[in-house]
C-alpha cells in the first residue's frame, strides 16, 4: 500500500524508514553515483532534519518498503531550488503554497521482483507518480516539481502524467537530471488510473497500524 | 571652506560626510556646502505612469519652488527630468532639447533663482532602479564649465551614494529584490502586455497548469495577492519595463 510518514510518525516507522534510506543509498549513490551524504549504510542529507513528508509503497504492516520518495513545500528550504538554481533555474524557481517538491523518488527492484513478480520497475514508477497525484489531490496541492533521470521520463509519459520538463542538467552523476513540473487534479488522476489499469485510488491515508497501535 | 573653483579632486572627506548623513535632505545638503552650490536634488526612480510609482524628489529648492513644480505638473515636461532618465552618462542642461512645452517652466525656473546654470549625473544599479542626481549654479557658463569638468568624477561617486541612501529611504532598508528566474521573468512581461494563461502557455511551450504555477510563485515572492500589483512592483523595481 502507499502511504505517507509524517514527522508525528517517524518514531513508530524507524524500521521502513531505515529501509528508505539504505535503499536511497544503494540507488542514488551506488547505482546513480550521486554526491549525496552516506553515513554507514543510509543516505541522509540536511533536508530530512526539516521534517518531510515521506511517501512510502510498503506491505500493510509497514515492515517491507517497495519505493519512496519525499514531499517539501516550497515555500521552505527545498533541495531543487539550493541545488539546482544555477543549473536548472527555471525548475529552482518554483516558491508558493500549493506547489511542493518531491526528491529521492527510488523504488526497490529487488523487494519488488520477489513479492509482486509480475510487476516492471517501470510500471512501480507509474504507480508511485500517481500514489504522489492522488495523495497531493487529497491535501490541496497543485503542482509538484520533481527530478528525475531520463529514462523515468518515457516511464512518466507511458502512465499519461501531466507534466512540463522545466529544466535538464548534467554533471550530478551517470545520467543526466530532469525537473518536471506535474499536474496535480482530478483530470490528472483519472488519467494515470485509467492508463494503469486502476479504479480505485492507490493510496491510502496514514493510520496507525494495529500492530503499532499494539507496541 | 572651499573655494568654488578649487578642485576637489581627492573628495574622501565629503564622501564619508555624505555617506554618514542621517537622511538624504542632509547628504545633499552637504554636499550643496562642500562645493558652494545653488542648489543640489536627488530625484530617483522616475517612470511614466505616476500611477505606478510617486516621484521621490528630495532637494534643495525651496519649497515654493517644488510646491510650484508639483502645482504646475512640470514633471512631465521638464526636460532635465524627460531626457536625464533615459540617458546614462553625466550632462549639462545647455545640451537638452528645449520643447515648447518647457518654455513655461524655463521661465518660471529663472523666476525662482533655480540657477542659471545645471548638471546632472544619471545612475542606475543592479536593480536597474535609477536616480537622477542635479546641481545648479549662478555663475558664468565658462566658469560653470570648468566646474564641472573638473569635479565630474567626484559628483558621480557622490551620485552613487546619494542613490543608495535614497534607496533605502523610498524603499526600505531590505532592498534585495526577490531573485526571478527568467522564465518567472517571461511570465509577468507577458502578463504585463495582457496575456492569460492559455495565451502565455502557448507562447512558451508550457501546459497552463506550468504556466500558473510560475505565477503563483512570482505573487509569492512579490508578496503580492493579483498579478496586476505582481506586475506593478516588478516596473517600479525596473525588473520588467514599462
Amino acid at each position: 500500500m502507499f502511504t505517507t510518514i509524517k514527522e508525528v510518525n517517524y518514531a513508530e516507522n524507524e524500521v521502513v524508514l531505515a529501509e528508505m534510506f539504505r535503499l536511497r543509498k544503494r540507488v542514488f549513490h551506488d547505482v546513480l553515483g550521486w554526491d549525496v551524504p552516506v553515513k554507514g549504510d543510509q543516505e541522509r542529507d540536511f533536508y530530512g532534519s526539516l521534517g518531510p513528508v515521506y511517501l512510502v509503497w510498503c506491505d500493510p504492516e509497514l515492515q517491507v518498503l517497495y519505493a519512496s520518495l519525499r514531499l517539501m513545500p516550497t515555500t521552505g528550504p527545498t533541495l531543487l531550488s539550493d541545488v539546482f538554481s544555477d543549473t536548472m533555474p527555471n525548475a529552482a524557481a518554483f516558491s508558493a503554497p500549493g506547489i511542493w517538491e518531491a526528491t529521492r523518488s527510488c523504488v526497490d527492484v529487488e523487494s519488488l521482483a520477489r513479492d509482486f513478480p509480475s510487476l516492471s520497475p517501470g510500471k512501480a514508477f507509474g504507480l508511485l507518480l500517481l500514489a504522489t497525484v492522488e495523495c497531493c489531490l487529497a491535501h490541496g496541492i497543485e503542482t509538484v516539481v520533481a527530478n528525475y533521470e531520463p529514462r523515468v521520463k518515457r516511464i512518466y509519459e507511458r502512465s499519461s502524467a501531466i507534466f512540463d520538463e522545466v529544466g535538464r542538467a548534467d554533471g550530478y552523476g551517470k545520467f543526466p537530471v530532469c525537473c518536471g513540473a506535474f499536474e496535480i487534479s482530478e483530470r490528472a488522476v483519472s488519467r494515470m488510473r485509467e492508463r494503469l489499469g486502476f479504479s480505485e485510488p492507490v493510496f491510502t491515508p496514514y493510520s496507525a497500524t494495529p500492530r503499532q497501535l499494539a507496541a | 571652506m572651499h573655494n568654488r573653483l578649487g578642485s576637489m579632486k581627492p573628495a574622501p572627506s565629503v564622501c564619508e560626510a555624505v555617506w554618514k548623513a542621517d537622511s538624504v535632505e542632509t547628504a545633499i545638503e552637504t554636499i550643496r556646502t562642500f562645493f558652494s552650490l545653488h542648489h543640489v536634488t536627488c530625484h530617483l526612480g522616475f517612470s511614466n505612469s505616476s500611477i505606478v510609482e510617486a516621484p521621490y524628489v528630495k532637494s534643495t529648492y525651496s519649497s515654493e519652488w517644488l510646491a510650484r513644480y508639483l502645482l504646475k505638473r512640470y514633471l512631465l515636461v521638464d526636460p532635465v527630468v524627460l531626457e536625464g532618465f533615459s540617458r546614462r552618462l553625466p550632462f549639462d542642461w545647455t545640451e537638452l532639447a528645449v520643447t515648447p512645452e518647457a518654455q513655461a517652466l524655463l521661465a518660471d525656473a529663472r523666476a525662482f533663482d533655480v540657477g542659471t546654470c545645471g548638471y546632472s549625473v544619471p545612475v542606475v544599479d543592479k536593480s536597474n532602479r535609477r536616480s537622477l542626481f542635479s546641481i545648479t549654479a549662478n555663475m558664468p557658463e565658462e566658469e560653470w564649465r570648468r566646474f564641472t569638468a573638473e569635479n565630474g568624477g567626484a559628483l558621480v561617486d557622490l551620485e552613487q551614494i546619494v542613490h543608495q541612501k535614497a534607496v533605502i529611504e523610498a524603499f526600505g532598508p531590505e532592498q534585495r529584490f526577490p531573485h526571478l528566474s527568467e522564465r518567472e521573468i517571461e511570465c509577468l512581461s507577458l502578463i504585463a502586455q495582457g496575456k492569460d494563461s492559455p495565451s502565455i502557455a502557448l507562447i512558451l511551450g508550457l501546459s497552463e497548469n506550468t504556466v500558473r504555477a510560475y505565477l503563483k510563485s512570482i505573487r509569492h515572492k512579490l508578496d503580492c495577492t493579483t498579478m496586476a500589483q505582481a506586475v506593478a512592483k516588478a516596473i517600479r523595481h525596473r525588473v520588467i519595463g514599462s
